[in-house]
């Protein structure tokens, strides 16, 4: 399954994260949790931008996702004063699963700075309808916005199995078809994110409820 | 104008020589609405022209037996005040329910709370909530020592989650430190003169606190400034309402027969917002959001004023 259904020119009315350029607001102090080396990469060269007298804490993680990783990223953010800015930079499964671990603990979007690394880091930030989210703050969390440009083709995604409500990370492109570790079910995977679960819904492909 | 909840008064405690508690029961005894913690009632104290004054409720608001409120005696104000503090146990009191615009933010990790004298009120009802649901909070009150309504009360009810100030200053000495050490997901309220709210607003703000973590109640509203006669325009109805310089936008619309609803007449609850169509705003209320203000679209008449001669207004 391609794009036929959702043309890139409807994503915009669909929840699936998109992404500007982050830039580095103020702050009493930073947070910076990296995924991967590339992460690592963007969150320093952010990081460069800040005034040296902020307190600034690091820690570098691999590109994945796991128990340990979410324990840590939530042991981390937990140690954080208000006034702090978090940024998370990875793949974007890594930084929204982070970003959600975080907004559990209570931090509010314009307290995170999420980069997927995915994308290029260096363009604008994308002009033009700023959708609004419905906690009524623009975007998610710098970074991450209702305009720009989303992880296209083939990327790791975490998907949300509708049939056994298990997720689980898998290799696709969105509109693809997966095969659930839990129950089996071939899911199709889906132009709807959930940013709690940090995963796309994966609905059973033998169900044509789509059109 | 809004429906009538008939109360009567129940029982006047003086709390301090010029603040009284009222204890408000339904007329016909039955069950009271509940209400989110740090709302507030309104008590119609003249009924030509309708006039009403909102107040805190100070219990948690959980199926409450009793409405009470903390009623400040204002002298020189327009009469509400001097209204209620002649009532007495028995005596009537039409009031309008209960409505939020000050509750605790749901699923903030810690509650923060800042209350400056008569400003404790909805504090109260916040620091009775937690008490109830086992919200983590810390409340820090200032006021002068002669008049601290509810001050024994909240040291029994909050333990040593309250920092009782005799001043401003020593609430800063406090406050400011702390704004630096709160964990992540904190929610700061403030309730107070329009003094301790921009102190609060901006220690905050330098504190780099994101701009949704911080919840403000005023009570009166800092819409002082000059106060130029201008003229209104009603587009829809095609007439000319001439603004003097001492009244209020809402005040010549109703002298000029235009029925705009209206409850606290301070810039407060926002019953009273109408449409602009033309013409700059100088926005005096606490109620339209910075965009909204931005926008040109809205004025609260019961405050704001012409920016220019002339204001174009939906009516």
């Amino acid at each position: 399954m391609t794009n036929a259904v959702h043309g890139d020119g409807r994503l915009r009315w669909t929840s699936v994260p998109r992404w500007t350029a982050a830039e580095l607001p103020a702050a009493a102090s930073y947070l910076a949790c990296c995924f991967g080396d590339a992460g690592q990469q963007r969150a320093g060269d952010l990081l460069a931008t800040a005034d040296p007298g902020v307190p600034v804490r690091t820690a570098v993680f691999a590109a994945g996702w796991d128990a340990a990783t979410a324990a840590e990223v939530g042991r981390l953010v937990g140690d954080c004063y208000a006034g702090v800015r978090i940024i998370l930079a990875g793949p974007e499964s890594a930084v929204m699963s982070a970003a959600a671990v975080a907004r559990g603990l209570g931090a509010a979007g314009e307290e995170l700075v999420l980069v997927a690394t995915e994308l290029p880091g260096g363009g604008a930030p994308a002009k033009g309808e700023h959708d609004t989210g419905r906690d009524g703050t623009v975007g998610h969390g710098t970074g991450e916005h209702g305009t720009g440009e989303h992880v296209a083709g083939r990327a790791g995604r975490r998907v949300f199995c509708a049939a056994c409500r298990q997720s689980f990370p898998a290799e696709a492109a969105l509109g693809d078809v997966v095969t659930c570790p839990g129950c089996a079910a071939g899911l199709i995977v889906d132009y709807r994110f959930s940013r709690p679960h940090a995963a796309y819904f994966g609905w059973p492909a033998g169900l044509d409820l789509h059109r | 104008m809004s429906a009538s909840l008939p109360l009567a008064v129940a029982q006047v405690t003086p709390l301090a020589a010029d603040v009284r508690q009222l204890t408000l029961v339904a007329r016909d005894g039955g069950p009271l609405p509940s209400h989110p913690p740090g709302s507030h009632l309104g008590l119609r104290w003249r009924r030509e022209p309708d006039r009403v004054n909102s107040y805190s409720l100070t219990g948690d608001g959980d199926a409450p037996a009793a409405y009470t409120v903390s009623v400040l005696r204002v002298p020189g104000g327009s009469g509400g005040s001097a209204w209620v503090h002649q009532l007495r146990a028995g005596d009537p009191v039409d009031a309008v329910a209960p409505r939020s615009t000050f509750a605790p933010a749901a699923k903030a990790r810690r509650h923060l709370l800042v209350a400056g004298g008569i400003g404790i009120t909805p504090l109260l009802s916040h620091a009775r909530w937690h008490r109830r649901w086992g919200g983590d909070f810390t409340l820090y009150y200032a006021s002068r020592p002669e008049r601290a309504p509810h001050l024994e009360e909240l040291r029994s009810l909050c333990g040593p989650r309250l920092r009782a100030y005799p001043g401003r200053d020593a609430l800063w000495a406090d406050l400011g430190p702390a704004l630096r050490r709160q964990p992540l997901g904190t929610q700061l309220y403030v309730c107070g003169p329009a003094g301790l709210i921009e102190a609060v607003t901006a220690a905050a703000k330098s504190a780099h606190w994101a701009g949704s973590r911080l919840r403000c109640e005023a009570f009166g509203v800092s819409a002082d400034g000059p106060r130029v006669p201008f003229r209104a325009s009603l587009v829809l109805t095609g007439r000319q309402v001439a603004v003097a310089a001492g009244e209020t936008l809402l005040e010549a619309l109703e002298r000029d027969g235009v029925a705009v609803p209206s409850q606290c007449r301070g810039g407060v609850c926002g019953e009273c917002r109408t449409p602009v169509s033309a013409g700059p705003v100088d926005h005096r209320d606490l109620v339209l959001s910075a965009q909204e203000k931005a926008s040109g679209q809205w004025i609260m008449p019961c405050v704001s004023r012409a920016a220019g001669d002339e204001l174009e207004l939906s009516l």
